[in-house]
Parts: structure tokens; sequence; C-alpha cells
């Protein structure tokens, strides 16, 4: 019968909090910086030119068409051949960037569409500015509609991050990994980090129901 | 020196894709049947089986895969490295000898009985395998559940379909048979036939995939024992 030993998972827990918080880290930068980006190409595939929709369709087919691990390959090993070298934890972060940013997009896009076209008009009417109607008439509905997608969404990023390990950035994957080469405790200490990545995404579950409670609250109709 | 990237390494790469989509097509079949089991665990009045189910999809969808494959690789050695074939012989045999006719009159009594519940109790009694001859159906229903059930079945039947349903022994199954009526197998056959589909075209398109041999014989932990 095996005989579990979490003496050298407890000894070196704090590796193991420390790269937690990197993975937090990464996980809110690439949320933020992918939310900036999804609802640039949301806007740009909705009310865009035909040949910025064109780019915004392909990049977002090739994203989501390929593995994250193939695309963070991609800019780690491949983009110093054109001249950009990134240190690990810069290229995860790029990587978890452009791959929310095609997710996002496409839930963004979605919550922009289901806006009523009467509802601009009115804007118009109303004498709102241009980027008014967009902030207040558009966003603000369509992020309240798609935001549990998105907070879904975003979940999937960050366990998305353990792949990040692979090139070697600090996160708690790659701090687990570490720590199970040096201990040979393997299973305990995987299933350390797992109940780590656990705990992050209930944390997280937590914490965007609490925001949808604060931010959403106000009637949607009279 | 270094490998030159050419066609021949290309085609490399595209065979192994073939591993991809077997691998997909297998996890998509297997997938598809625990994933019913869950979620009929999920909706169970049973409500340890509804907390059972909640916990399995918390963890699941709350964990990275690469953690989980970790743990399965690193888990299941260490599990099964000392566990013998006849140890779990022995141990599935004993499970499967807890079904006793008795536990499943009662599971389908539930059963039965659920079905004057309206259309929330009637989907999981018409997703059954085969349906029980109540000894004390809800009164009721009594007339309708007679109607669909058959009269006292003959042995060798029963054995057989038991046999099937359950792999017992057909010579050690007169003292647990259970009157079993393959009522629905057919019928709801349907919604299996897409993922077997899938996983047959996965093993033929397979070359050299240990999981499906030129012979046609699984292989595995089991050793192919198609009794087990």
């Amino acid at each position: 019968m095996y005989e579990f030993n979490f003496t050298p998972v407890l000894a070196s827990f704090d590796q193991l909090l420390v790269g937690a918080w990197l993975t937090v880290r990464l996980s809110c930068a690439a949320m933020l910086i992918g939310l900036v980006v999804s609802i640039a190409c949301a806007w740009g595939k909705t009310s865009g030119p035909k040949i910025l929709r064109t780019v915004i369709d392909g990049y977002i087919e090739i994203i989501r068409n390929t593995p994250f691990l193939v695309q963070i390959f991609f800019i780690f090993f491949g983009m110093p051949s054109l001249g950009l070298r990134l240190s690990p934890n810069s290229a995860a972060l790029l990587a978890l960037v452009v791959n929310f940013g095609a997710y996002g997009t496409e839930i963004i896009r979605a919550g922009i569409e289901s806006i009523h076209k009467g509802q601009v008009e009115a804007g118009w009417a109303l004498g709102l500015s241009r980027a008014q109607i967009f902030r207040y008439v558009i966003m603000k509905p369509a992020l309240r509609t798609v935001y549990p997608a998105l907070t879904s969404q975003f979940i999937y990023l960050m366990l998305n991050t353990s792949v990040v390990s692979v090139i070697s950035a600090d996160d708690l994957a790659a701090a687990g990994n570490d720590l199970q080469s040096a201990s040979f405790a393997s299973f305990e200490v995987y299933i350390a980090v797992t109940l780590i990545y656990l705990a992050l995404s209930v944390g997280f579950s937590v914490l965007f129901y609490a925001v949808e409670k604060m931010a959403f609250k106000y009637p949607l109709s009279r | 020196m270094i490998r030159v990237f050419g066609w021949n390494e290309f085609l490399v790469i595209v065979m192994a894709a073939q591993w991809t989509i077997a691998l997909s097509a297998i996890a998509f079949a297997g997938g598809s049947i625990g994933g019913l089991l869950v979620a009929l665990m999920r909706v169970a009045d049973i409500r340890a089986f509804r907390l059972f189910a909640t916990g399995f999809i918390r963890v699941f969808q709350g964990t990275p895969l690469l953690m989980q494959l970790f743990l399965v690789f690193f888990g299941m050695n260490i599990r099964l490295c000392d566990q013998s074939l006849d140890r779990r012989d022995d141990s599935a045999r004993a499970s499967r000898q807890r079904l006793s006719r008795r536990d499943l009159a009662r599971l389908h009594r539930g059963r039965a009985e659920r079905a004057g519940r309206g259309r929330d109790g009637a989907w999981p009694a018409l997703l059954s395998f085969h349906a029980p001859r109540d000894p004390a159906p809800s009164k009721p229903h009594r007339g309708r559940a007679d109607r669909r059930l058959p009269g006292p079945a003959d042995k060798g039947h029963v054995a057989r379909v038991d046999h099937r349903l359950h792999r017992t022994d057909p010579a050690r199954a007169d003292h647990q048979q259970c009157d079993v009526q393959p009522i629905s197998r057919l019928r709801h056959g349907g919604c299996y036939l897409f993922p077997l589909v899938l996983a047959v075209v996965a093993g033929r398109t397979s070359h050299g995939n240990p999981f499906f041999p030129r012979n046609g014989t699984l292989t595995g932990p089991t050793g192919g024992r198609a009794g087990m």
C-alpha cells in the first residue's frame, strides 16, 4: 500500500505560493490587456472597414483553431528568428494576451450584436457623441450580457497558464515541476499543485460573482 | 549535424496526426458515456449522487488538464503496480454481486414510483436499459406497469440477458437473476451509435496503435480479457 508523504511539499510550500502568485499576476495582466484587445477587435469586426474585418477574422480563426501550446512555442522559439527575443515570462504574457484576445473578441462581438439597433438610434436622438454611444449604449449592456461567458473564459485562461511552464516561465506548474524533480514525491506535489489551482479557480469564481453583483446591480427594465 | 526540415520530416508530423485523431475519438466516445453517467447522477434524486457529480464536475473544470494528466500518470503507476489481476477480478466480481436481486428490485421500484411525478420522473424511467418485474408497483400505475412488463420469463432467457448485461456466469446466475426485460436497449442504442462509429473509425485509421493492434484484440492493463 502506498504511503503518502507530504513532508517535502509542506517544507517547500512557499515555492508553490510564489509560483501561484505569478500565475495570478500573469492571468490578471493577460485578462486586462486581452480585454482591451478584445474590445478593439470586436469594434473592428462589427463596424470597421472590410479589410480590417478580414484581418480580424483571420486572427480569430488561426488562434481558435490551433493549440495554445503551439502558439506559445511559436512566440517563444519562432519570434527570435524575426529579431524579437522575449524573456519566458514576457513570451507567456504575450501568448496569453493573443489567445484571450481571439476568444474574447468573439464573446464581446456576440454581446455587441445583442444590442438592438433602435437603442443606438435613441442615443443619436438624445445627442450623445459616438464615443458616448459606444461606451454607455453599446458596451455597458453588452458586457453585462456576456459577463458569464467572459468570466468562464478568464478561468480557462488562468488554467491555461499551467502550459507556460514548458517555456520555463516561473508559474505554479513550473514551481511544482521543480519541487517534484528535487523531492521525487511526484504524486504528492501534483496533488498540492492541483488543489492550489482548484482554490484559485473557486476564489476567482467567487470574486467574479461579487463583481457582478456590484457592477451590474441596476435593473434591466422598469 | 543539424537535421534539415524537409518533406520527410513533414510527413512524420502528418502521420503523427493520426494519433491525435484516434485519441480525440476515443476520448470523445468514452467521455460521452461517462458524461451521460455523471449527468444522470447530477440530476438524481439521491443526494449523495448529486454531491458526487457536483464535486466531480467542479474538480475537473477547476483544474488544468496538464495537472490531471500528471496526476493520472503518476497516480495510476502507484495504484496499479501493486494490484494484481486476480485481486482486481475478485473486487470486480464482488462489486457485481452486490447488485443482488433485492437491490435491483429496490432501485427499480423507486424508478417505477417516480413515473407518477410527471415528466421529471418519467425520463429516467424511460432511459432504463432493463425494466424489472416490480414486486410492488405503486397503486395508480400497477396496471400500466403490468402491461409493459412481460410475464414470468424462462430461466434460460433471464440468465442469458443477465449474462449480457452484467457479465455474470450463466451457470451461477440463478441466485442473481431478476426479471429483466431489455425493452429499450435497441430503442436507445442510437445514443451510443455515433461515439461507437467514431471509435471504430479511429481503430481502423490507427496503424501501429497499441490500443488497436492488427489482430483486433484489445490490450492494456486488463490484458485483453473480454470477460472482465
